[in-house]
């Protein structure tokens, strides 16, 4: 008897060993995976609260080729909730990068690109040979501001007419 | 023994159910959190129609005092040539001296009016100087369920010259917004190059565009 007591003893204290040991683990991976689910959703949550627009006359976008190089002019509406930065902007015109050679300018006057305010755009290129009443393909990738550690993306296409 | 099993039990017991309830937290916390995500994701669009766009360029933008005159209570403008459509009121010092001007109505006129304080008998009469420049009215409804800031609303001529509406509407309120079904009679003053052809506004990402009539 005295055998088989030391034996259930045994068997009791190995399970809570165990159990223990278990519970420790799973607390743990559980632990890795909601920080990595979290992770995850302030990446999605801050793509989803970044949107840009087109704003203005897709039909009327002034175009200048009076000057060298020539200029294209369009307005940028931020639609999301988080603040946008400018910097980051990233122009493609007919498929071809122009990021290097544009002003983005806040209207009105103002350092922070929210909701309210629209963000002039004017892309410089030598090598455009557009004429008026032209269609344009017109993509744009912005970024917005670090928000909790994050940055949402989004990206805007639209064809526009050019008004010269 | 059997007491120390049972406790065994119960401990191993309650630490399964200690993790199955943080799991279950867990989840509950992402679910919730994801579904917000998903409704400020699926936000209605703006709707909205641009009932009529008219350019007048032959509107009074600005009228400038001559001579405030004296004997003169706060009181109204009009124009004593023409038949434009101007009115505007004035305010007065101690004096009774004309000293503050405010356009209510722009008007529309082929050269500039000669405007006169209505309905007074002054000790020495005011003058002014109107100017013309072109104005923009437009009627604008909004058709869809959304509350929209007037602020976050942008009016463009030809694609160009933006106008935030929260800076030329008339409301007198702070922060005004436009609500569903409700139409709104816009003027502004349109400073940029001429002959301007279309007006088109912009409201949270969604631009509609008129010709002017």
């Amino acid at each position: 008897m005295a055998d088989g007591g030391a034996s259930t003893f045994i068997l009791l204290v190995t399970a809570l060993l165990v159990s223990g040991s278990v519970s420790a683990i799973l607390i743990n991976q559980w632990g890795d995976m909601s920080s990595a689910l979290e992770e995850n959703r302030k990446g999605k949550e801050a793509d989803a609260q970044t949107s840009v627009s087109f704003a203005g006359d897709a039909m009327e976008v002034e175009y200048d080729d009076s000057v060298s190089p020539n200029v294209m002019t369009f307005y940028l509406q931020n639609t999301g909730q988080y603040v946008l930065d400018e910097s980051t902007l990233v122009v493609i015109v007919d498929g071809t990068s122009v990021t290097s050679s544009i002003t983005a300018t806040i209207v009105p006057t103002g350092t922070v690109w929210n909701d309210v305010k629209l963000l002039k755009v004017e892309v410089f290129s030598n090598s455009w040979t557009y004429q008026n009443n032209d269609g344009v393909s017109l993509s744009v990738v912005v970024s917005s501001e670090v928000t909790s550690g994050y940055r949402g993306t989004d990206t805007m296409n639209i064809e526009v007419r050019l008004d010269v | 023994m059997g007491a120390s099993v049972g406790i065994g039990g119960l401990i191993i017991g309650m630490t399964m159910l200690v993790v199955f309830s943080m799991v279950v937290a867990s989840i509950d916390a992402k679910v919730d959190s994801s579904l917000q995500t998903i409704d400020s994701a699926n936000e209605a669009l703006p709707a909205f129609t641009i009932d009529d766009a008219t350019l007048w360029e032959g509107a009074v933008v600005d009228v400038q005092i001559g001579s405030g005159g004296s004997g003169y209570t706060n009181g109204n403008l009009v124009s004593s040539t023409g038949n434009g459509g101007f009115a505007g009121t004035f305010t007065v010092d101690g004096s009774g001296a004309i000293i503050g001007v405010a356009i209510t109505s722009h008007g529309n006129y082929s050269s500039a009016p000669t405007i006169v304080v209505q309905g007074q008998t002054p000790t020495s009469s005011a003058t002014f100087t109107a100017t013309l420049g072109n104005f923009i009215h437009s009627n604008i409804t909004n058709t869809g369920s959304q509350i929209t800031p007037l602020r976050e609303i942008w009016i463009f001529s030809d694609g160009d010259n933006p106008t935030n509406l929260g800076s030329i509407y008339p409301s007198g309120g702070n922060n005004p917004h436009w609500y569903s079904g409700e139409t709104l009679h816009v003027q502004w003053a349109e400073s940029g190059t001429l002959p301007v052809s279309r007006v088109s506004i912009t409201v949270k990402g969604v631009s509609m565009a008129s010709t002017l009539a």
